[in-house]
């Protein structure tokens, strides 16, 4: 007869062949023939395992809670009877209980590396769902190790992956995407499931990086995958992700969502996994609807009790904040300052609640400049996280997460009769995506050589591929970790020199100007936000009609309509400021919906020197030095009738310029010549590409010269010249960032950049820039010799050219 | 890239969406329906229309330094009056912005196609600068009906989609 550890052997052996069922018919003869206590309990932690499996969760429990009481028990019976009760506590959610149990089971498991390392990973997973993101990644950093050392590169993977995840939520980004690609190399072989992890979780990744939609995709494909597999506590956490992330972009479509996950998890008898997605669905809902009704605000109070009481503290503090912003905004003050005192949101909270605590803290202020005082703390914490990465792309995206707080600063502001306080929050909400110093970054041979096969046209999947890798390739960069800090008033003015500042302020209502000279600074009121929207809506269309070789007379309708057009836009925006600016060079700070203002054919600016800058800091430490005038290159592309006249007379006005054209104008030979001079003048089509900006291009003889070129330039010129569409338009993506081409080139350190937001008709760009040239060459100001050339809107087709800087 | 005639390469471009996307049987003669429906309407409805034609669909601004943006421009004319659209994505949404040469003051309305009949969708009234926009539209069959202020006889596009 086999005896209960002979067929304890057989149970395991059967276990690891993965034949559950025979394993648990040799595991229950061997409970039945088990002598001795330590034999029972060896057996029945093997049973425990088959019968988790299995899917009855008490039954398991019950067999660990059993086996555990009996004494005699080894050291790696104990710990594996702990690490396996330890798994179904936090399958039913309950974390800081899991937490006790594999602290044990860790100090029992010294001499068993495998057992050891399994513990610390799932120690690690009860540590995150915690939200102790420092804990958790020192966890899985120990199970890498242990278990790859133990042969076990698979598992390693897993718990490298993890240790991404934990990063993600201590705010590492870059780093979180670098673990999560290293892991995600070997485990999206071995399985869909497996492969929808990877992705779900980098997906969480993406969208606080603000790429919802890619995030989107992924959650979407994640869920799909574990809906086919039949997993639904996955296929609930993928849509509790994306309800979660949805609720800074569209809350009622968040509170959907959620509610769908939490049907999802009321099926499967997920009573925690339920809390947090109601919890979410009553944070979409109070975001949706400020005038919530009391059952919900009810709801959110009882939730958030119970989420505390399953130790999930900041999904918590997350909906008692949404409860307290809702109350204040109702005016129940005081109940809404007992819930922020409740809510958990001191330092290792993640940055979505700090921020979200200051935006309730801001409500609560009696005293504007304690209000201010929240909104500031707030984009500086934002800010300080955004400086850990280096590409332009993130730190455009995650300014999402502090576009509530930019806005209620500058409603503040506009209500402030004070010009200091409008002036400082002009600054700040323009520098959303500007305070960080750019890094400058290394070439990444990879990325160089993925943005060659790009230019040689490939099939569409693999050049998704190649657009993807690249994008990713930036994110994982470092950033500087500095962050400038908006010039004060007094200072701007100190500089000014005979220039004037105007900084536009659009709020949801009105619309306000600010004009700073070195004499003062005037206030003026431009009129409502419906106003400036009705006469902006058309003029994208007007300016690219107008840019386009129509028959004679249709191309005087359509030039005298944008004529038109301008003129009641400058009625609203530059008349207004004439008798403060006077007759000075002007400096504007446009915010974000007047991206696409074509500045110097505004009737009160044409003939003036304009420069169009991100904020008056970044133009101030722009303007430090002389510009360098010395060098020039120029460069032709392709199927551009006038590209090449135009480059040869710009040239001729320069003693010694270099000039690339034809088969010479190589996007190699381009990124040389960019590298050795001071000027840079591209003629070439280009592109503005809306949904991924930084892809925007000029086509050059071997294919389209993206802004990832630009990033991978040694060395950067201080003027551009963009003889090409749209290249200076921008994507706004929050607000008040703005993303494109030319923020690319400022990004890498350029220090004017002349680019048009619209079409441009051929001659004229041709005409007007030769003449820029002309004036450069002589040490002109690139805005000064922009003034010159463009005129006012007549009879031909505009010259949209803007002096950006 | 080996280099190629436009033709070759218009050629390849046919080739490739005869292909993957052949035109659905029948659709010829259903446009030739729905243009003799459109031209029929104005007996039908009685009213004297001019229907204007379509005289150029282009994806690309002639004479500029674009590369084909994500808009494109339909010309239609008649008896001296021409009517510019561009049309343009607008978020999920479509967006058409029109200029009536020479510029006069018009009502333009908005039909669209409903499987059985032309429904009015939106009226507007444009001013002396014969500029005008039209701004969240979805995707479908769409044709203008150009009004002159001073009661000459209307204009009606052809059906286009957007």
């Amino acid at each position: 007869m086999l005896s209960a550890q002979d067929l304890h052997a057989r149970g395991v052996a059967a276990i690891n062949g993965g034949r559950v069922r025979a394993a648990r018919a040799l595991l229950e003869r061997a409970l039945e023939r088990a002598a001795d206590e330590a034999t029972t309990g060896a057996v029945e932690a093997s049973l425990a395992y088959v019968v988790a499996e299995t899917g009855d969760r008490e039954a398991a429990e019950r067999l660990c809670r059993s086996a555990l009481a009996r004494d005699g028990l080894t050291a790696e019976t104990r710990g594996s009877l702990l690490s396996q009760h330890a798994l179904l506590v936090m399958l039913s959610g309950r974390m800081a209980e899991a937490v006790r149990e594999l602290d044990a089971a860790i100090a029992v498991l010294g001499d068993f590396p495998v057992l050891l390392g399994r513990a610390h990973g799932n120690r690690g997973t009860a540590h995150l769902e915690l939200g102790d993101a420092a804990a958790a990644s020192a966890d899985f950093a120990q199970t890498v190790v242990l278990l790859r050392e133990a042969g076990l590169p698979h598992e390693a993977a897993m718990a490298e992956h993890n240790l991404g995840y934990a990063r993600f939520l201590a705010g590492d980004l870059a780093g979180a995407l670098g673990a999560m690609a290293a892991a995600r190399d070997v485990l999206a072989a071995t399985s869909v499931v497996t492969a929808a992890v990877c992705d779900a979780d980098r997906a969480e990744v993406l969208m606080a990086a603000g790429l919802t939609e890619e995030g989107r995709d992924a959650l979407d494909r994640a869920a799909r995958a574990y809906g086919a597999a039949r997993l639904a506590r996955r296929r609930g956490e993928a849509e509790l992700t994306l309800a979660r992330s949805l609720l800074l972009s569209d809350a009622r479509g968040a509170a959907v969502v959620a509610r769908r996950a939490a049907r999802r998890f009321e099926r499967a008898e997920l009573a925690s996994w339920q809390r947090r997605a109601d919890a979410v669905r009553v944070q979409g809902e109070l975001a949706a609807a400020p005038t919530a009704t009391s059952a919900v605000l009810e709801e959110g109070v009882r939730v958030a009790e119970a989420l505390s009481a399953d130790g999930l503290r900041w999904d918590a503090a997350a909906v008692r904040l949404a409860v307290a912003r809702s109350r204040a905004e109702g005016g129940d003050r005081d109940g809404a300052r007992r819930l922020l005192v409740r809510a958990d949101t001191a330092a290792p909270a993640p940055l979505s609640v700090r921020l979200q605590a200051r935006e309730v803290g801001a409500v609560l202020a009696r005293r504007p400049a304690d209000a201010f005082g929240h909104v500031r703390a707030g984009l500086d914490d934002l800010h300080a996280w955004q400086s850990s990465f280096g590409s332009l792309d993130l730190q455009t995206n995650v300014v999402g997460h502090g576009v509530r707080l930019a806005v209620r600063g500058l409603a503040l502001a506009v209500r402030s009769p004070a010009d200091t306080v409008l002036f400082e929050w002009s600054e700040r909400a323009r520098m959303l995506a500007t305070r960080v110093q750019p890094v400058r970054a290394p070439q990444d041979p990879q990325t160089a050589a993925d943005l060659a096969e790009l230019r040689s046209g490939p099939a569409p999947e693999r050049e998704a591929v190649l657009r993807r890798r690249v994008r990713e390739q930036a994110w994982q960069r470092r950033g500087s970790g500095e962050v400038a800090d908006p010039v004060e008033l007094p200072a701007l003015q100190a500089s000014l020199g005979g220039a004037a500042l105007v900084a536009y302020v659009v709020t949801a209502t009105s619309v306000v100007a600010l004009v700073v000279t070195a004499d003062g600074t005037t206030r003026c009121e431009l009129g409502s936000r419906a106003a400036l929207d009705a006469v902006l809506s058309g003029l994208l269309p007007d300016l690219d009609m107008a840019a386009a070789a129509l028959p004679a007379a249709l191309a005087g309708s359509v030039r005298g309509a944008l004529a038109a057009r301008l003129d009641r836009a400058a009625a609203l925006l530059v008349a207004p400021l004439a008798d403060a600016v006077g007759d000075r060079p002007v400096v504007l700070t446009p915010s974000g919906v007047l991206a696409g203002v074509p500045w110097t054919l505004l009737p009160g600016l044409v003939g003036r020197p304009v420069t169009v800058a991100q904020s008056a800091t970044s133009w101030l430490a722009r303007s430090a030095e002389p510009l360098r005038l010395g060098a020039a290159g120029l460069v032709a592309g392709p199927r551009v009738p006038r590209a090449e006249a135009e480059v040869h007379a710009a040239a001729a006005a320069w003693s010694d310029a270099e000039v690339l054209a034809g088969d010479a104008a190589t996007a190699d030979a381009v990124s040389a010549l960019a590298a050795r001079v001071d000027v840079l003048h591209v003629a070439a089509h280009g592109r503005h590409t809306a949904e991924n900006p930084l892809f925007s291009g000029l086509e050059l003889v071997d294919g389209p010269w993206f802004g990832y070129d630009v990033d991978q330039l040694p060395g950067v010129p201080d003027v551009v010249l963009l003889s090409a569409c749209e290249v200076g338009r921008s994507s706004v993506r929050w607000g008040e960032e703005l993303i494109g081409l030319t923020a690319a080139w400022l990004h890498a350190g350029a220090r004017r950049v002349v680019a048009s937001p619209a079409a441009v008709n051929d001659d004229a760009a041709h005409d007007a820039l030769v003449r820029v040239h002309a004036a450069l060459a002589t040490g002109t100001d690139p805005a000064l010799a922009l003034a010159g050339t463009v005129g006012a809107v007549g009879a031909d087709a505009p010259a949209p050219f803007v002096c950006f800087g | 890239m080996a280099e190629r005639t436009d033709d070759e390469l218009l050629a390849g471009v046919r080739a490739f969406w005869e292909g993957t996307d052949p035109v659905p049987d029948g659709l010829v003669a259903r446009v030739q329906a729905a243009a003799a429906l459109a031209a029929s309407d104005r007996f039908d409805v009685g009213l004297d229309l001019e229907l204007m034609l379509l005289v150029e669909r282009t994806e690309e601004l002639a004479g500029t330094r674009g590369s084909g943006a994500a808009a494109y421009t339909l010309r239609f004319a008649r008896d001296g009056v021409d009517l510019l659209l561009r049309i343009s994505a607008d978020g999920t949404a479509a967006r058409i912005d029109g200029w009536v040469v020479p510029p006069s003051p018009v009502a333009v309305t908005v039909q669209r196609d409903t499987d059985t009949t032309w429904h009015d969708v939106a009226t507007i009234e444009v001013d002396a600068t014969g500029r005008f926009e039209l701004a969240a539209l979805t995707a479908g069959m769409l044709r203008l009906r150009l009004e002159p202020n001073d009661g000459s006889t209307p204009f009606q596009t052809p059906a286009f989609e957007i």
